[in-house]
């Protein structure tokens, strides 16, 4: 009797989990690739909207970001294991977009969905997003490469605020390249110009190429464009800056660590710095947008956008949406993470305005934000151009060979995509 | 014949037993390795990216590889070389090793405890270390390069230097394996072999050479066989210290199939690359193989 009992018990309990289970919160997953500070202030939003409400449980996951997080979030679509809402680089959009593993939206949906004007976006924050009049992802937050100053070294050289061109930051770099302590060796370097992140290399030529007026691709992005003057010119400019006016180490070295511990007097990157810049007490830094090239002003960056994975259950893919609308409405509040809003509503409002150094790079998005081409080749034509970029900034071959190199190579694969 | 019968019964029955004690093993085996394996073969035959389904391309992905990839023919000269550079060190460094721990000293368990543990140690934290220790500016080595008036190496900068660099590291850090299985050779030679040579006036030189190299053969092919597997399959020193720079110069066939499917988006071409690595893998090793019968048969002939 009492193992019948029991039995009996047991199967109740079965039979009634599901249902126990569905009177809960509905759970989902909110994947992001913010392994650096920035992701501690998501996770806090996201507490802060589960304690907000009791109908929907976010879990904040991170993944290691790059070509490791595309292909699981991949593999987890396909599967139909997907996360209801999953954060993805708006470069790395046009192959989920050509595949449908995203949901879309109309304009007006989006509007509605999302409680946001399209035109409240920064252009070039929210076109890439953009396919066949429909809308793929959400911008959240902007990020462009930006120039960090050591502003102790600067006023020791005599030096009024950042450089406005890139001349005058040849000129800058020579008076803080400098050998501090008499030892013959320079100890304070005006500016690294490889090492530590290798993207970095990439960013400070996009930055300088696009300013002097050059492009990556043609318009119908059928062909290299860089193999031109410009090409040549904006990878010169780094070659020169070692081997010509020597006030970046001939050996490659990290950056930020040098920024950091105050032997580097300019150094370039985006506005997920500023955290750890502003941890280190002895460090008196400021940052302003990159230098311009004949009036001309362009920085490489990317926005981090939010996407609605498909194959994710109905009522999981409708929560996802609920919480994207919350965090779309805190836009302002995901700045203080070290990146700026991309709506112009935020902005200009106070909040953003008290977060100094996001408001530089705010200020700058509308004018310098250029992003590398939309296609889904561009991380393997990346490292094409970093192999000879190496070679070039190491004095093995020439800038002309490396881009010449690069553009043959890089051509090849346009072709092969395009087969 | 019921006789026979029974005699066929026990027979099932204790080949079923048999096959009942290793099906665990077979399962893992079927769906962990025979089965991805089977699986691979087909998606060498496509052009996959994850998101589209996968298309028929025959050989294409093979003829690429072999005629139109200059990177797949770099790539392999890459690991040719480390190959080359490694192997030799790894048999020489750990014989060393075993001959030095194979004579009673004070101290002894500790040196075994040094030569042999670190291969038994993770690669990532072993080898963030080497890469801060190894940075150009700012690197210990290079600090107390500079301290002594030495020029400050670029060791996973410069094209020349840095699969050089990580040859050596991998020396290091693998080793010990190497050792303990060289050890264990050795002290399977009767010392008896080794006095009655020392009546007889042989040297020291004499000895290692008729005696402990003939007696360790089979054990030196083993570790060269293991070394060479070892080596060919890099990965963790070329992703993690140089990412296969600079200039591709360190870049090996694995990290080139990972790239290719992980990066790229390649899946087909990733799986090619791993049967043409199977294919020169297994080459080699059938050469091996014969090499090591043919000396084993001319040993027994003398």
């Amino acid at each position: 009797m009492r193992k019948l009992l029991v039995v009996f018990t047991l199967i109740v309990a079965v039979l009634l989990a599901p249902v126990a289970q569905a009177q809960g919160p509905v759970e989902i997953d909110f994947l992001t690739y913010l392994t650096g500070p920035d992701g501690a202030y998501y996770a806090e939003l996201v507490n802060q909207f589960n304690e907000e409400q009791s109908d929907i449980r976010v879990n904040f996951l991170v993944e290691e970001g790059g070509a490791d997080y595309n292909a699981r979030l991949t593999l987890a679509i396909r599967s139909g294991n997907a996360p209801a809402v999953a954060m993805l680089e708006i470069d790395k959009l046009p192959r989920f977009i050509e595949s449908d593993f995203i949901t879309s939206f109309t304009v007006e949906e989006f509007e509605s969905t999302f409680h946001a004007d399209l035109d409240d976006f920064v252009p070039s924050t929210i076109n890439g997003a953009m396919a066949n009049d429909r809308i793929y992802a959400v911008p959240l937050a902007g990020f462009h490469a930006a120039l960090y100053y050591n502003a102790d070294h600067f006023e020791a050289a005599g030096l009024e605020g950042p450089p406005q061109t890139w001349d005058e930051f040849v000129e800058y770099a020579q008076a803080l390249t400098q050998d501090t302590d008499g030892d013959g060796a320079i100890d304070q370097w005006g500016y690294y110009c490889f090492g530590g992140w290798p993207f970095r290399v990439l960013w400070q030529w996009y930055s300088v190429l696009w300013g002097m007026g050059g492009s990556l691709l043609n318009e119908d992005l059928t062909e290299v464009a860089f193999d031109s003057e410009e090409g040549v010119a904006a990878l010169q400019f780094f070659v020169d800056l070692i081997r010509e006016y020597q006030v970046c180490p001939a050996e490659p070295a990290d950056g930020e660590q040098a920024f950091g511990a105050g032997q580097l007097s300019m150094h370039l990157n985006g506005p997920w710095m500023i955290g750890f810049f502003d941890s280190l007490p002895e460090l008196n830094w400021e940052v302003a947008n990159l230098p311009t090239w004949d009036g001309n002003a362009a920085a490489w960056g990317s926005v981090h956008t939010m996407t609605f994975p498909v194959n994710v259950p109905e009522e999981q893919h409708q929560a996802g949406l609920v919480f994207g609308a919350w965090l779309a409405d805190h836009t302002a509040d995901l700045a203080a993470a070290g990146a700026y809003a991309p709506r112009y509503s935020v902005l200009e409002s106070e909040a953003h305005r008290a977060l100094e150094a996001q408001t530089i790079f705010g200020e700058g998005a509308a004018e310098y934000l250029q992003m590398v081409p939309p296609v889904e080749y561009w991380p393997e034509a990346e490292q094409i151009l970093l192999e000879y970029f190496d070679g070039a900034l190491l004095g093995t071959i020439s800038a002309e060979e490396a881009i010449m190199g690069a553009a043959e190579e890089i051509q090849y694969l346009i072709e092969e995509y395009a087969d | 014949m019921a006789a026979q019968t029974g005699v066929l019964r026990r027979g099932l029955s204790a080949n079923l037993k048999a096959y009942m004690f290793i099906l665990p093993y077979l399962a893992f085996f079927s769906v962990f390795i025979l089965a991805p394996l089977i699986y691979g073969f087909y998606l060498s035959f496509v052009e996959w990216d994850l998101f589209t389904d996968p298309e028929w391309v025959g050989l294409k992905n093979y003829k690429q590889l072999l005629y139109d990839d200059n990177r797949f023919t770099v790539t392999a000269k890459n690991t040719v070389t480390f190959v080359a550079e490694t192997v030799p060190l790894l048999i020489i460094v750990p014989l060393i090793f075993a001959l030095i721990l194979n004579r009673p000293f004070r101290g002894r368990t500790w040196a075994f405890v040094a030569f042999v543990s670190i291969s038994f140690l993770p690669s990532v934290p072993i080898l963030w270390m080497w890469g801060w220790m190894l940075e150009t500016q700012s690197g210990m080595i290079n600090y107390y390069l500079d301290a002594l008036g030495l020029a400050k190496q670029a060791w996973l900068s410069d094209p020349g230097k840095a699969m050089w660099t990580l040859s050596l590291i991998t020396v290091w850090w693998t080793s010990g394996f190497n050792t303990i299985l060289l050890l264990a050779g050795l002290q399977d030679i009767p010392s008896e072999l080794y006095e009655a040579a020392e009546v007889d006036g042989a040297s020291r030189l004499s000895r290692f050479r008729f005696i402990t190299l003939p007696l360790l053969r089979d054990k030196l092919v083993l570790v060269g066989a293991l070394a060479f597997i070892g080596s060919f399959k890099m990965f963790d020193q070329a992703y993690i210290l140089t990412n296969g720079g600079p200039m591709g110069r360190t870049r090996t066939l694995t990290l080139y199939l990972y790239d290719s499917g992980f990066r790229d988006f390649r899946i087909g071409k990733a799986a090619a690359i791993s049967w043409l690595m199977f294919a020169m893998m297994f080459v080699f090793v059938a050469i091996y193989t014969y090499l090591n019968w043919r000396g084993m048969r001319r040993q027994a002939d003398t």
